[in-house]
């Protein structure tokens, strides 16, 4: 093995180890927790939420593991279908492949994005000085970009006097753990606020800080012309550096490499990668029936410091073939010869942009979620709710809309079904249900579940939040005039 | 209602389970193909450059044989050198001269037979002695290089004396007069002495008395009268001697007399080379006569037969027009010293050159005759010991010709390699040519493909050849406006899997200069050819089929 695939390996090694600590599950916040009665977890969405209960203990790991994978552009049947004569299954790279079809589906720019979240401590309790809420959890933020020129570059190749755009075109892979602290309080009858504060400790990242990249091609020329800027902090691996500013290897740590257990602890709660954060919401019932609510969440950043590798690539570079001089060719000095050297030049001459820096820091900002919803209490077990939320990802605001239908019968079962329009899509329908039996509440959401049974092809996200809780001092649900809401 | 409720939620689970259970061959990812295939394209420069006439001329030019103008303009020549001559082989001058006189009892004369002992008596005698070359040849005056001038001296006289030596027409190397004095000291009668001068740089200049150059050297003995009487027999004698005489320069007249006598050939190999070369027509080809003539006498020089041959064995005979013999000048008294360079251009106006060329000559033989003073009545010559005569040929075709068509071929290596060119991958490429063509030719160029045993397997260029148009040329033959010519050539897969079997490329070029030949061209040493290659290829990688 070369050192170039030395290094790309570990650096593949490096950045799977990242999405690794995410495990034990895939997680996020889906939609239809937000009006999910019977989730204690349902402060994580709007910090103004006050649980149904005076106490409640989060399992370990389980309170609550969440997923989400989501692209906004492709699903499974745009990448994986039937063959159309015989009994396989073909991928879009077959030969009986649709590829244009691959790419009508494709965005200016597409992501692919993962959230991963564990909590390893959920506790919340009812004070009269409010509902404050503690959690400990182990957060990987993912998402991957590739411009739709880049898949027409690929699959169709260079055309004449095209200009691909492949702005935007990076990853952004944050693994931090997160120690929060929540607390909801009403200050009128009407009115509950809340507020959780969060400790950030990062333990690895990757971020393309900055992504400008075209490539213009013809017969007469191909211009390249990037502005890429790629920062990352690596505590758990050494990164050498040759004479020349390049990277030599990177040394992963020997107990990280062979996946020894116990190595992971000691790279979290980092303070050498530190950063806040904050979630705020507010709850409104302006009439009893009806119940407006805003949260936003991850208002904050980490300031990445501890082995922190930074490398850029700006360059304009015009590529208007090999000068070739045929004079100059001779026995000694062959056209094989010649392109060798010219490719050898050019490949230096290229490499020569990309330039490393060790050292330094950098901040950067969680991805901010803006929750605005309202619901609609027809009875005090049954509501309708309707929820807008806004992701700002570093290169694109994601927008979504959720309606839902509520429906709880007291403390033994909760249930809700939901309908969500994202990423074009418009066929997500989920569902969530929430057990309590004793002190022990089970709940399982999904946005998507329904459609992942009926038309799971076509699915363009999954996910779940499944929890596991010990409830203490449940309280009956009021009547619909009462002083609590239903579902917060 | 909670029931109603709990049965509805199940339904509907229950319900999508069983549609899923319809999807779920969509999942069975062990039914799923490997094969993965891409067409695409790709547009691409490849190379570019630029190529100037200077550099592939001296790159081909391996006989060193094409030079350039000071304006550039290229010509092609072979030279000879026919004659080569140095002064010191066309006049003779005498390394050694002599004359002896006496001083004897002629002294007897009244004036010493009155003296008294004591008395000094002088005593005077001349003496001419000849400074000739040959034939008719006058020497007017000679500045020498190297040898001696020895007196030997011998006086039977029983008196002492003084002798005084002295020459006007003797200058030392201070330019002062020669002369020189012999004590005699001895009363015994057996006085002898002998001095010796290095003389060079001593100049002699001589008269002329009836066509014969003479020096003349004075002697004065003073003869002090010892009281003994002269014997009849007494004499003081003077051996004056010029030894290993040499010369920087001789001034004179040199007649006419025959001097160069030579014979040889040129060898042109242009045309052995390239036999259709015949079919140009040159402008202005010469066959140039150069004259280096540092020696202060003109020249008459003649050709006597010059003969081009040709591989085929036909010849044709230089004929002269006018102008033959040549003259060649020489420096005057003004320019003594220089060089004088002159050159004689025979040409199809002088001459029947175009005939000659037109058999695609391969050596031109010659034989050259040269003699001195052809006439020209001026007498007032002179050689210099580094005076030289030279005389060179050269045969020059400046590139300035027409031409309805000929053609050029060549053969190079060429080999992909054993693998050739990977069709599995790549199933067509265009290849387009750009071509900035500066050259006054239009170029109609095929390339073709051979295996091993030198066997054309196929053209690069399907059909006709491609054309790379003349540049525009005005009425003196001069590019005014480049030509641009864009070309592309397809190669199909099966053209490219050919490759694999191929191990020579060769190159014909059919040219035909600027409007049909109709025009003579000039090709200068900074006219270019610049070319630009890009690719348009179409690519199909099927992962089955690789390897």
């Amino acid at each position: 093995m070369n050192v170039s695939m030395k290094i790309f390996s570990r650096f593949t090694f490096g950045m799977g180890l990242i999405v690794c600590l995410s495990l034990p599950g895939w997680s996020q916040i889906n939609n239809s927790v937000y009006f999910m009665p019977g989730v204690p977890q349902a402060n994580r969405v709007n910090p103004a939420h006050q649980p149904n209960c005076e106490l409640y203990i989060g399992f370990p790991v389980l309170a609550p593991m969440r997923m989400e994978l989501s692209s906004n552009s492709l699903s499974y049947k745009d990448i994986i279908y039937e063959h159309p004569f015989h009994d396989s299954l073909i991928t879009f790279l077959h030969p009986e492949g649709d590829k244009q079809a691959f790419l009508n589906q494709l965005k200016p720019l597409n992501n692919i994005v993962a959230d991963v979240r564990a909590s390893l401590i959920s506790v919340g309790f009812n004070t009269k000085a409010g509902f404050f809420t503690f959690d400990v959890t182990t957060r990987v933020d993912e998402a991957l970009y590739f411009p739709e020129d880049l898949a027409n570059l690929l699959l169709k190749g260079a055309g004449e006097g095209q200009t691909y755009q492949l702005d935007g075109i990076g990853a952004n892979l944050s693994a931090f753990d997160e120690l929060s602290l929540g607390w909801s309080y009403s200050i009128l009858d009407n009115l509950q606020v809340g507020v959780r504060g969060k400790m950030l400790f990062g333990i690895g990242d990757i971020s393309t800080m900055r992504s400008n990249l075209s490539i213009t091609t013809s017969q007469e020329e191909w211009n390249i012309q990037s502005d890429m800027m790629v920062s990352a902090s690596l505590p758990f691996a050494e990164v050498i550096y040759n004479e020349d500013g390049m990277i030599e290897d990177i040394v992963i740590d020997e107990e990280i490499e062979s996946l020894k257990p116990f190595a992971l602890p000691k790279y979290v709660f980092n303070f050498g990668n530190s950063g806040f954060a904050a979630d705020v919401g507010i709850n409104y019932r302006p009439i009893d029936q009806l119940l407006l609510s805003v949260s936003a969440l991850d208002i904050g950043f980490i300031s990445w410091k501890d082995e922190v590798h930074e490398a850029t690539y700006e360059m304009a570079y015009d590529y208007v073939g090999l000068e070739l001089d045929p004079l100059e060719l001779s026995d000694d000095f062959s056209f094989g010869d010649y392109i060798d050297s010219t490719f050898s030049q050019m490949g230096d001459s290229l490499a020569s942009f990309l330039e490393f820096t060790p050292g330094g820091t950098y901040s950067k900002r969680l991805n901010t979620k803006l929750y605005v919803g309202a619901s609609y209490f027809v009875t005090p077990k049954i509501n309708f709710g309707i929820l807008s939320r806004t992701d700002f990802l570093r290169e694109q605001i994601s927008q979504q809309f959720t309606a839902s239908a509520n429906f709880t019968t007291g403390r033994f079962i909760n249930l809700t079904l939901s309908y969500t329009y994202r990423n074009s899509y418009v066929k997500n329908l989920g569902a969530g249900f929430s057990f309590n039996v004793g002190p022990l509440n089970l709940y399982m959401i999904s946005d998507n579940s329904l459609n992942a049974l009926f038309w799971p092809q076509e699915a363009r996200s999954v996910n779940l939040w499944f929890g596991m809780n010990l409830v203490f001092g449940y309280k009956q649900f009021q009547k619909v005039d009462g002083d609590r809401p239903l579902v917060y | 209602m909670k029931r109603h409720l709990f049965y509805s939620i199940i339904f509907l689970l229950v319900s999508g389970l069983m549609l899923n259970s319809c999807n779920k061959e969509s999942f069975e990812l062990n039914r799923l193909s490997d094969e993965i295939e891409l067409q695409s394209s790709l547009v691409a420069p490849l190379i570019y450059g630029s190529m100037m006439v200077g550099d592939i001329v001296e790159l081909v030019d391996s006989a060193d044989s094409f030079y350039e103008f000071d304006d550039g303009l290229i010509y092609l020549a072979y030279m000879d050198t026919l004659v080569e001559i140095m002064a010191d082989t066309m006049v003779e001058v005498p390394n050694k001269l002599v004359t002896e006189i006496y001083i004897d009892s002629d002294v007897n004369i009244p004036v010493w037979i009155d003296s008294s002992p004591g008395d000094t008596v002088p005593f005077y005698k001349s003496e001419l002695f000849s400074f000739t070359l040959e034939g008719d040849d006058r020497v007017d005056s000679v500045l020498i290089k190297g040898g001696e001038i020895i007196l030997d001296v011998m006086s039977s006289f029983k008196h002492t004396g003084v002798l005084t030596i002295s020459s006007s027409q003797i200058l030392d190397v201070d330019r002062d007069t020669f002369s020189t004095v012999v004590e005699i000291s001895d009363l015994s009668g057996n006085f002898t002495d002998q001095q010796i001068f290095l003389s060079d740089g001593y100049s002699m200049q001589s008269t002329e008395i009836d066509d014969t150059s003479y020096i003349q050297l004075n002697f004065k003995l003073d003869l002090i009268n010892s009281g003994n009487p002269i014997d009849p027999d007494d004499v003081c004698e003077i051996l004056t001697s010029f030894e290993n005489l040499d010369f920087y320069s001789v001034f004179g007249y040199i007649d006419s007399r025959d001097l160069i006598d030579e014979s040889g050939s040129v060898d042109i190999p242009i045309f052995t080379d390239n036999p259709d070369l015949a079919t140009l027509i040159f402008a202005d080809p010469r066959i140039n006569i150069y004259t280096a003539s540092s020696v202060g006498i003109p020249f008459e020089i003649t050709f006597d037969s010059v003969i081009a041959t040709a591989d085929d064995g036909s010849t044709e005979k230089l004929e002269f027009y006018e102008g033959h013999p040549f003259v060649i000048a020489a420096p005057d008294m003004e320019n003594i010293g220089s060089t004088v360079d002159d050159e004689i251009n025979i040409n199809k106006e002088t001459s029947n050159f175009n005939e000659l060329l037109a058999i695609a000559p391969s050596t031109l033989s010659y034989k050259v005759t040269g003699r001195t003073d052809p006439g020209s009545g001026d007498e007032s010559h002179f050689l210099l010991d580094t005076s030289k005569f030279m005389l060179a040929m050269e045969f020059l075709l400046p590139l300035d010709f027409k031409s309805s068509g000929f053609a050029l071929q060549e053969t190079f290596d060429f080999e992909v390699g054993a693998d050739g060119v990977d069709t599995t991958i790549l199933k067509e490429a265009r290849v387009s040519v750009t071509t900035l063509n500066e050259l006054p030719i239009e170029m109609e160029i095929q390339v073709y493909l051979l295996d091993s045993n030198r066997t054309v397997i196929d053209s690069v260029f399907e059909g006709d050849a491609i054309i790379l148009g003349a540049s525009l040329v005005d009425d003196r033959g001069i590019l005014t406006q480049a030509v641009e010519e864009t070309t592309v050539t397809t190669f199909p897969v099966e053209k490219l899997g050919k490759l694999q079997e191929v191990f020579y490329m060769q190159f014909e070029a059919r040219m035909i200069t600027s409007e049909l030949g109709g025009k003579f061209v000039k090709i200068y040493s900074d006219y270019s050819l610049d070319f630009k290659l890009s690719m348009y290829a179409n690519f199909r990688i099927n992962s089955r089929e690789l390897n």
